[in-house]
Order: structure tokens, then C-alpha cells, then sequence
């Protein structure tokens, strides 16, 4: 379950280190601000004059989530990462981290350091079914995920402009000699991620019932192992990578106790999610459906 | 030809011995009245905060050994600081009741820290840029969430409340945290640390100018600036990576060490990533690989926010009429901002090493 | 006429994933010639090269450097066992000075240590003077101006590959393995090379040469061999080469006359 947000959120990882090979460590902020828009969206909309049903509250709040969100990550790429395209490579990631901070903080100021309940429009029900428990949020998360995966696949592979994109990942100069607008499609591509992302800021909301200023980073980094694990660059493999960690940290977090004799108990989850990531990138660089990238020499 | 002789006519005064001897003195004066001009004018805290500016100081040029001089982006350099600063918890405070003296903890710490450099470093040896990157800060992540869970089953760390009453540094019975007298001038905990803490760091620079101008520090410039090529020139990279995680690291054990004893306690909140992002921006707004822009980083990061946080309510006061944005906030946007902004403007840092 | 051979190269075998570069590559170098490696563009010259300098493990066969076997050890013990290289794509390390560039060269042949670099005894200081002395006179050597400080890559074109030449030297190689070296190279910048190639025979270390001026691979070797789609197709003194069909169909005829 977690899984597939993971997967939604390391799309945007891979699509963006794919064509820029820069680690964007603002994405994280922009699925916690997503989560933040819907929150605000929703609590402006109840109390709207003529009452409106809550799934279309919970639309329209989504939608905007989707608008706000596709909008910031347009306006980072194009003022912290665009003017540092051939600077040190050191350069784009201090600006990610600092777009991180300052997101993080903004968001502090907007919506102070509480940690926010998720509005209840609906009544969770949970469905047994083989001895796993399972709520109608999760199904429904599960879906959508599914469903957005799905269409963005559809578009990568079989629109002109998915062509493009792909174009421009395999090597920005080419593309660009083809007659791909290749400032566009890295632009594109921000605001495709960011529309996932604020989708993932939802579903983690509606699932946790909480939202926080600093439940990016963490949620970050754990969808970039996600995209590491199946082959950064690879959007087959990010979904793949998203469903892998969530299995693992679930599993790891239930047995790590026995595993340990003990020992560890289950405040070490967060090791688990680093231990892949780590292992993975020690092991085999190039993920699960990484192809081989060559030494130039 | 012009150009060198007019180079060599306006810098002769640089070369004049006595003037250089001049120079240094007024500096080394400045640097010994420095805690107590600052203690007049603005407030015994401040000499504080020059303290840790001081320990930053040193983290930032172990750190810049790692990421400045062999081009290894290192985001868990914060978790070595940990190591040694624990070290000297448990070896000086009543944990475990050990109470070592601070010539023997001191060169442990050194050793511990550096062990773990290599320790944490052998795994990423093959690793480039940024996977390098997330590799260390998995691996910060996770010494803090050890030193965050290791109070059970056996009690270790004492978990999330830290170690408390650790010893400080102390010669000949006198703990240098108490105010001492000496030749009738009061010197607090504060300003001794200052002068212990300024000859740390001295020590450091002086390290490390003397290695980047060796053969070891081309090494690692080389390995830098293009890994085959100087795998090809016969460099051992394998080695000489392991050698700068390992001398970074043992600078943040020293430094660790020194702030643990010198704060009393220690807890897994201080060595958080945050704090290996904040010593890393030190390293490249200052400039990477160049000693001296480190130390200019270092002195604006850890300076400025702190001014802000003192001038930012009295000002939101006057302008706005009450403090709306809550001061610890409004310091991190402007860092946030002041990283990206300085990027923008220039991407090798203020006081780049003068070979870019 | 039996040849004193330095570096022999024995069966050398490497695929990458289905392409096979380089198919059982036997060749002799001789000690003190000049030993030309000619091809068209992918004939795998460079693969080879990335085999003998340990960027790149051989799929099979063997190499050794005067009886010593390479095959399979670090880089860094290979150009210790005395065989360096440049590289056919310039890689200067850019932002050091041409100076510093050389100093690097020295690195296997110095063994300062953190306690001499930081305390610099006597023992350091001697090591340093020597290496920049030794340094400054490679640069002598090749041409190039010794003060200048400006980043390596911003030299000129033809420095840039004199500098590399001169880094190579600094490790006191047996063998040196040029890939290119006068890939852009001016006709006046071409005849200077070929000068300091020959001087470099002349001071008694051997040349592995890839070049496409067939021109001067022509007048300059001692021996040469042809590499075409992986596969040595010919091997002797360039007149024989001229002469040898393969080769010629190799270069589609046009080349070589
Ligand atoms: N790292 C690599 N991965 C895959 N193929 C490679 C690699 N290096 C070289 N090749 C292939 O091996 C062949 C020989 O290349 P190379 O040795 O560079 O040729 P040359 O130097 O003779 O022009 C080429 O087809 C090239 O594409
Ligand atoms: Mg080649």
C-alpha cells in the first residue's frame, strides 16, 4: 500500500535524474505541501455558503493540490535549477537542499509546526480478507495509483511528446539537434512529477490521518531509494522499486525483532529503508532494471 | 613581462618580512582580545557562539578534506562529529563511570572517528557523486538512529535523553569550564574554550595547507578532478579515499570530542542531517577546496543566522508591530534562500580555491 | 632478426555484452622501437590500451612487462610496473596547473606519507624539491613553459597533449602508450610531436603508438600492426604493411597509398 505512493513519488525522482541527473531534494517538499493545499482546500470548502458533497470537495481540493504543486516545482526548476545546468555539479544540489529548507519552513510558517489531522469526509471501513487487514482508503489509494501509473506509461510510450521525453533523457544535445524543445520538456517533466507528487502528498494524508511541515524528507528519500532500487531513470522501475520498499519495510519492521533476537526493535524501520538503499547502490548501481551504464574512457 | 613586474612592485610590501611579521601579530592580537572585546560589546553568549563557530571551523576543513580536496560528496559527515563526541561521553562521565583524562581520550577519539571513516567509506569506494552522496547520509541516518535506540537491551547511549555530566577538559585539577583567575584577569569556561578551540583550529588549517600542498593532497586533487586519469597517473584510489575519509573523519572526532566535553552532554539531536547539510554548505559557500574560503563559509554560517536570531523579533517589531513569523523559522528560509542564492551567483562558493 | 621483447601481449580476448572488441590479440613489443597500432575508428586500438593500463580486465589472455604478468592487477600497479599512458580524449586533471599535472605523474615513484607532509622532516622536503625540480625539466622537455599557472585546460590544444606526454613520463615508464597524440594536431604541431617521440626512443623508452596520421605512424615506427573489427589482420615494418592487402581493403584502398 505504501508502496504504491513510494512508487508515485519515485516517478518523479527518476523522471527528473533521468534527464538531469540531479537528485531533487525539494521533491519530497512539494508531496508534504500537496498534502497542505488539500487540507487548507478542504477546510475553505466546507464551509462554503451553498454546502457542496464531500467527494467533490475532496475533488476540487485535489485538483488544486495538483495545480499549486505542478506550479512551485515549474517555478524551481526554472529558478534553481535551470541557470546551474553546466555549473559544478556541486552547485544544483546545494540549491535542491536549500529549495528543501526553505519549502520546509515556509511551510512552517503557513501552517505552523501542529501536526494536522486529515478531515474526516468519509468513514474508513476495513475489509478483512486472508487474514490482512485492509481499509476502503487503502483501496482506493491503491487504485488511483494504479490508474495515474498507468496513464502516465501510456503517455511515455505512445505520445509524441512521451517520445520526446525520452529523447531528451537519452542525451538533452541530441534531442535538442532533433528539434526537441528540450527546455520545455525539462519543464514538463517538473510539473508531471509534482502533479504525482501532490496525488502522493493525498493519499499519504488520507492513509496516516496526519500531515506534517517536515513529513517530506523522510518520505523523499525513502521514494529515491524506491527509484535507485529499480533503476534510476527507469519509470518501469521506480514503480517496481516503490511496491519493492514498501514490502520490505513492512516486513522488516514486523520481524526485524525476531530477526535480532531481540535486539533491534521496531524503531529501527528507518535503518531497514537505508540498508536497502545502500545495499542496492553498493551492489548493483544500476537497479533492478537499470541497464548497464558504461565507463567512458 | 609588464605584468609581472608591476605584480612583483605593488605585493613587495607583502614580501618585506617585517611588515608580514607585523601582520601577524596585529592578527594574533586581534584573535587573543577577540573573546573579550566580544564579551564587552555584546554579551558573554556571543563568546559562546564564537565557541562553536570555532568546533564548526574544524568540521568544516575535516569535511572539506573529504568533499574539497578528493571530490567525494560526503552527506553523513555529521555522524563522525557523533562518534568522537560519544566517545568522550563514555569515556569521561558517570555512564559507565570511566573518567579518562583528556590527552588519552582526545588521540581515542582521533582513532575511533578515523576507524569509522574507513569503515563507513570502504562500501562507497566505487561509487561516483551523487549515489556517494545518498550512501553517506543512509549512513549517517543510521549511526543516529543507533545512538537514538542503543539504551536497550543494554544501556549504551542512554538513547534519546543523551549522556549527561560529562567531564570537561581538565589540567592539573582545574576543569577548564569553571572561571578561572589568572594574573587577576577572569577567564570563564567560555573564553578558555575560546583559546583552546582557536589553537584546534589552527592546528587544522595548518594540517591541512600543509597536505593539500603535498604529494598527498595532488592525489586526491587528482582523483578529484578525473578518478581514471589518476588511477592511470598510478594513484592508488582505493587507498587514498580511504586515507581522506579517514582524516575527515578523525577531525570531526576531535571536534566532537571537544564540543562534548565542552557542552557537558550529549544527545542524538545534535547529529542530525540537518547539521551534516549545514557543515557541508560551510565547505562550498566558502569554497570548496580552498582552506581559507572553508573558514570564511564556516564564520558566515555560523555567525550570521545567530545574529538573526537575536535581531529578527526587535525588527519584526518596529515593521510589522509584533513578531508574526516565529524567529528559528524565518532563519532557516533566509538559509535556505542565502544557499541558493549564492549558487546562483557564484557556483564555486565566495572564496574559491584560486586553481578554478 | 630476433627482437628484445618488452611488452608481450598474449591472446588478449574482451566482449562487451554481445560486441566482440578485441579476439585473441597476440603482439610483441620490441625493447626500444617505436611499435605503431593502426585501425579504422572502433577497430578497438583504445580497448586495448584500457586493457593494458588495468582500466579494463581482459576476458582472456595475458599480458606481461618484461616477464612480469599485468594481466588482471590495479591501474596504479601497473603503471608502477613502469607502463603509462595518455588518452586518446584528453583527461588533463583541468582545474591543476601543467606544473601540478607533471608533479601527479610523480606519484608512484615518491612515497611521502601524512607524517612527512604535515611535518615535512627533511627526508619530505628533499622528496619535494626533487620531484618539482625533475617536474619542471619534463616540461623542458616536451616544450611547454614551466611557470605557467593557468588550469591545464585551458592550454592550447596541442600543449594539452604534449602535457599529457610529459605527465606520462613522470612516472619513469618502460612503456609508453600514446592513444592519438596528434588527433588536431597542425602540421607544425604534428612535426614537433614526431621530434619528441624520437627523442623519447632516443633516451631508451619504448613507444606503444595508436595514430590515424598514417603519414607519420609510416615514417616514424619501427613496427606496426593493424587492428580491424577486433582481429590483428597484419603485423611487420610499415613497408610491408603498405603492401598487404588486408590492410589496404581494410582502409577501403584509399588511405594508404
Ligand atoms: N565500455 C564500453 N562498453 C561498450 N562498448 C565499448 C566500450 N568501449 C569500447 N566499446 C566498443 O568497442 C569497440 C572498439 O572501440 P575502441 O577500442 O574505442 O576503438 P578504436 O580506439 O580502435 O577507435 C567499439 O565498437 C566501441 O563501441
Ligand atoms: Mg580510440
Amino acid at each position: 500500500m505504501l508502496g504504491s505512493v513510494y512508487a508515485l513519488v519515485a516517478l518523479g525522482y527518476t523522471m527528473v535524474y533521468g534527464i538531469l541527473g540531479l537528485i531533487n531534494f525539494a521533491h519530497g517538499e512539494v508531496v508534504m505541501i500537496g498534502a497542505m493545499v488539500v487540507l487548507t482546500m478542504i477546510g475553505f470548502l466546507s464551509g462554503f455558503p451553498a454546502p457542496l458533497s464531500n467527494g467533490a470537495i475532496l475533488l476540487f481540493a485535489v485538483i488544486t493540490a495538483i495545480l499549486v504543486c505542478s506550479m512551485l516545482a515549474f517555478l524551481i526548476e526554472r529558478v534553481a535549477y535551470r541557470p546551474l545546468r553546466n555549473a559544478p555539479r556541486l552547485a544544483p544540489l546545494i540549491t535542491a537542499i536549500g529549495m528543501s529548507i526553505l519549502l520546509q519552513n515556509i511551510a512552517m510558517i503557513i501552517w505552523g509546526r501542529q501536526y494536522k489531522t486529515f478531515p474526516d469526509l468519509f468513514s474508513t471501513v476495513s475489509y478483512s480478507f486472508g487474514g490482512a487487514n485492509i481499509t476502503n482508503v487503502q483501496v482506493f489509494i491503491i487504485i488511483i495509483s494504479i490508474l495515474i501509473m498507468s496513464a502516465l506509461l501510456l503517455t511515455i510510450n505512445f505520445t509524441r511528446i512521451g517520445r520526446a521525453m525520452r529523447a531528451t533523457a537519452e542525451s538533452p544535445q541530441i534531442a535538442s539537434l532533433m528539434g526537441v524543445n528540450v527546455n520545455y520538456i525539462i519543464s514538463l517533466t517538473f510539473v508531471l512529477g509534482a502533479a504525482l507528487a501532490a496525488v502522493a502528498g493525498v493519499l499519504v494524508f488520507a492513509n496516516y490521518s496526519v500531515a506534517h511541515y517536515s513529513m517530506g524528507f523522510m518520505l523523499g528519500l525513502k521514494a529515491f531509494t524506491a527509484a535507485v532500487l529499480g533503476g534510476i531513470g527507469n519509470m518501469a522501475g521506480a514503480m517496481l522499486g516503490g511496491i519493492l520498499l514498501g514490502l520490505i519495510e513492512s516486513i522488516g519492521a514486523g520481524y526485524i525483532s525476531d530477526f535480532t533476537g531481540g535486539f533491534m526493535g521496531s524503531h529501527y524501520q528507518d535503518v531497514f529503508a537505508f540498508l536497502v538503499l545502500i545495499g542496492v547502490l553498493v551492489l548493483r548501481p544500476t537497479g533492478i532494471m537499470g541497464e548497464r551504464v558504461a565507463d567512458r574512457t | 613581462m609588464i605584468n609581472k613586474v608591476f605584480y612583483l612592485e605593488k605585493f613587495k610590501s607583502f614580501q618585506n618580512p617585517k611588515i608580514v611579521w607585523l601582520g601577524y601579530s596585529l592578527v594574533a592580537i586581534t584573535l587573543a582580545i577577540l573573546p573579550f572585546i566580544i564579551e564587552a560589546s555584546i554579551g558573554r553568549t556571543w563568546v559562546r557562539i564564537l565557541d562553536f563557530a570555532l568546533i564548526y571551523g574544524m568540521l568544516a576543513l575535516g569535511l572539506n578534506i573529504v568533499v574539497g580536496f578528493a571530490g567525494l560528496l560526503d552527506l553523513g559527515y555529521i555522524a563522525f562529529y557523533a562518534v568522537g563526541a560519544y566517545t568522550w561521553a563514555l569515556l569521561a562521565s558517570p555512564q559507565f563511570g570511566l573518567h579518562l583524562p583528556f590527552w588519552l581520550i582526545i588521540p581515542i577519539g582521533f582513532v575511533v572517528a578515523g576507524f569509522f571513516g574507513v569503515l563507513l567509506g570502504a562500501p562507497t569506494l566505487r561509487l561516483r557523486g551523487d549515489y556517494l552522496a545518498i550512501v553517506t547520509l543512509g549512513f549517517g541516518e543510521i549511526v543516529r538512529i543507533f545512538l537514538n535506540n542503543l539504551d536497550h537491551p543494554i544501556n549504551i547511549t542512554n538513547g534519546p535523553v543523551g549522556i549527561n555530566l560529562i567531564d570537561p577538559i581538565s589540567v592539573g585539577g582545574y576543569a577548564l569550564t569553571r572561571t578561572q583567575q589568572i594574573a587577576g584577569v577572569n577567564f570563564s569556561g567560555a573564553h578558555i574554550y575560546y583559546y583552546l578551540l582557536l589553537v584546534l583550529l589552527l592546528a587544522c588549517i595548518f594540517v591541512c595547507i600543509r597536505l593539500e600542498n603535498s604529494r598527498l593532497g595532488r592525489a586526491w586533487i587528482a582523483i578529484r578532478e578525473d578518478e581514471t586519469a589518476a588511477q592511470a597517473m598510478g594513484i592508488n584510489t582505493r587507498n587514498m579515499k580511504l586515507l581522506a575519509f579517514a582524516m575527515g573523519a578523525s577531525f570531526g572526532g576531535v571536534a566532537g570530542g571537544v564540543f562534548a566535553s565542552f557542552q557537558g552532554f550529549v544527545s542524538p539531536e545534535s547529529f542530525i542531517l540537518l547539521e551534516s547539510i549545514m557543515v557541508l554548505c560551510m565547505v562550498v559557500l566558502g569554497g570548496m577546496g580552498n582552506v581559507w574560503g572553508v573558514v570564511l563559509g564556516t564564520l558566515l554560517l555560523a555567525i550570521l543566522p545567530e545574529i538573526l536570531r537575536d535581531i529578527s523579533s526587535p525588527i519584526q517589531e518596529s515593521l510589522l508591530g509584533g513578531v508574526w513569523i516565529d524567529p528559528e523559522s524565518l532563519r532557516m528560509v533566509l538559509f535556505g534562500l542565502a544557499l541558493i542564492l549564492v549558487m546562483l551567483v557564484r557556483p564555486s562558493g565566495l572564496w574559491p580555491s584560486k586553481k578554478h | 632478426m630476433q627482437k628484445d621483447i618488452v611488452l608481450s601481449v598474449k591472446g588478449v580476448t574482451k566482449s562487451f555484452g554481445g560486441l566482440k572488441a578485441l579476439s585473441k590479440i597476440n603482439l610483441g613489443i620490441g625493447k626500444g622501437e617505436i611499435y605503431g597500432l593502426i585501425g579504422p575508428n572502433g577497430a578497438g586500438k583504445t580497448t586495448l590500451f584500457n586493457i593494458l593500463t588495468g582500466i579494463y580486465t581482459p576476458n582472456q589472455g595475458t599480458f606481461n612487462l618484461d616477464g612480469k604478468d599485468l594481466a588482471g592487477l590495479k591501474p596504479h600497479l601497473i603503471v608502477k610496473a613502469g607502463l603509462a599512458r595518455t588518452f586518446q580524449n584528453i583527461r588533463l586533471f583541468g582545474n591543476m596547473s601543467g606544473l601540478e599535472n607533471v608533479m601527479v605523474g610523480f606519484h608512484v615513484r615518491t612515497k611521502t606519507g601524512v607524517m612527512g607532509a604535515v611535518f615535512r622532516h627533511y627526508r619530505a622536503r628533499e622528496e619535494e624539491t626533487n620531484l618539482r625540480n625533475k617536474s619542471k625539466s619534463l616540461m623542458d622537455y616536451v616544450g611547454l613553459d614551466p611557470e605557467l599557472t593557468q588550469p591545464s585546460t585551458t592550454l592550447p590544444y596541442g600543449d594539452q597533449r604534449r602535457l599529457e606526454i610529459a605527465r606520462a613520463l613522470a612516472t619513469n615508464p618502460k612503456v609508453i602508450a600514446l592513444d592519438e597524440p596528434a588527433a588536431g594536431m597542425n602540421p607544425t604541431e604534428t612535426a614537433g610531436l614526431r621530434d619528441l617521440l624520437v627523442r623519447i626512443r632516443r633516451d631508451g623508452i619504448t613507444i606503444l603508438l595508436i595514430e590515424h596520421d598514417v603519414k607519420l605512424v609510416m615514417g616514424l615506427c619501427d613496427t606496426v600492426a593493424v587492428l580491424d573489427y577486433g582481429k590483428k589482420i597484419a603485423e611487420g615494418e610499415p613497408k610491408e604493411i603498405k603492401a598487404n592487402p588486408d590492410v589496404i581493403q581494410a582502409y577501403l584502398g584509399g588511405e594508404l597509398s
